[in-house]
């Protein structure tokens, strides 16, 4: 009879699910303290739902600690006749994304953010279009200035005139 | 007749679609009440779930509690204000926790089943 071994399974603690149980214990717990200070019927819905929420979030912490569990690696799909992103495709896209490629997508991000607060919508819409499309997306001058001029359109034409929605005006408005 | 041009859509290149994407979102979220304040919160969301995808914990149920939370509320007290703590011994309410009850118990025999079938498995695959 061989001796056959069994693999052994190393069950390592998931840090981000250990995070996430402590935090929900947390917030829940948090807003559990806040709704005793409500009165009457206001407190029903929002005890039972933080007491209730605190309760599995602190039951997810402890059952983390005692009984990790195994986190298999995400693998791609098979890139293919299928061109659709799907969720798997995405997970793995975060996953092994690079710092750089995190930080630079990010500042992108809240540069376009904070442009449409400071200069509002009809200012910041065909800038920050004309520099991603540059210097992130890759495409020629002509390209990006006709893409930003044809949304600006759009944006003006369906919200403003329209539609006639106040857009974020920005801190210095112009239009 | 409008399929074939529309699927066409889903051919054109990520980053094209980032800053109409992006311009439609902060829109979107600023009209609800005109204020820049809701395109935080927006943006708190996003952070959120980012971190869902990252992770692995699943959004669905964030978006349900969302969207389904207000009108709980509103139904709750509803029912309160018309049956009073007798809502609770309703028929169709009782019906609805019965099902919920049978989700749990037909989901919690399939994953013991499920874990019972493994090591059967195992054993097979273990060379003689």
């Amino acid at each position: 009879m061989s001796d056959t071994a069994t693999p052994e399974v190393t069950r390592k603690i998931y840090l981000p699910d250990l995070v996430a149980g402590l935090l929900l214990t947390l917030v829940f717990g948090a807003a559990f303290i806040t709704a005793l200070g409500w009165n009457g019927k206001a407190a029903i819905f929002p005890l039972a739902v933080s007491g209730l929420g605190a309760l599995l979030g602190l039951a997810y912490f402890v059952r983390c600690v005692l009984r990790p569990g195994r986190r298999d690696a995400v693998q791609p799909t098979s890139v293919g006749d299928d061109d659709e992103d799907t969720d798997e495709d995405l997970q793995y896209a975060f996953e092994t994304a690079s710092g750089r490629e995190w930080a630079v997508a990010l500042a992108y991000v809240l540069a376009f953010f904070v442009a449409l607060y400071v200069l509002g919508l009809y200012l910041s819409a065909p800038l920050f279009t004309v520099a991603y499309l540059r210097h992130q997306a890759k495409v020629s001058w002509v390209v990006s200035v006709i893409y930003a001029v044809v949304l600006f359109a759009v944006l003006y034409l369906a919200f403003g005139v329209v539609l006639q929605l106040p857009m974020p005006p920005g801190l210095f408005p112009v239009l | 007749m409008l399929l074939k041009p529309l699927t066409r859509l889903t051919h054109i290149s990520g980053p094209l679609l980032v800053p109409f994407l992006l311009l439609l979102l902060a829109i979107g979220a600023y009209s609800s009440s005109n204020s820049f304040a809701d395109v935080l919160v927006m943006l708190a969301f996003v952070v959120l779930g980012i971190g869902c995808l990252r992770w692995d914990w699943p959004r669905v149920p964030l978006l349900l509690g969302l969207v389904l939370g207000r009108i709980l509320e509103r139904y709750l007290f509803l029912s309160n204000s018309v049956f009073g703590s007798g809502w609770l011994l309703r028929p169709y309410f009782l019906g609805i926790v019965g099902a919920i009850v049978l989700v749990f118990v037909f989901h919690a025999r399939r994953v013991r089943r499920a874990k019972r079938s493994e090591p059967n498995r195992e054993k097979e695959e273990v060379p003689a």
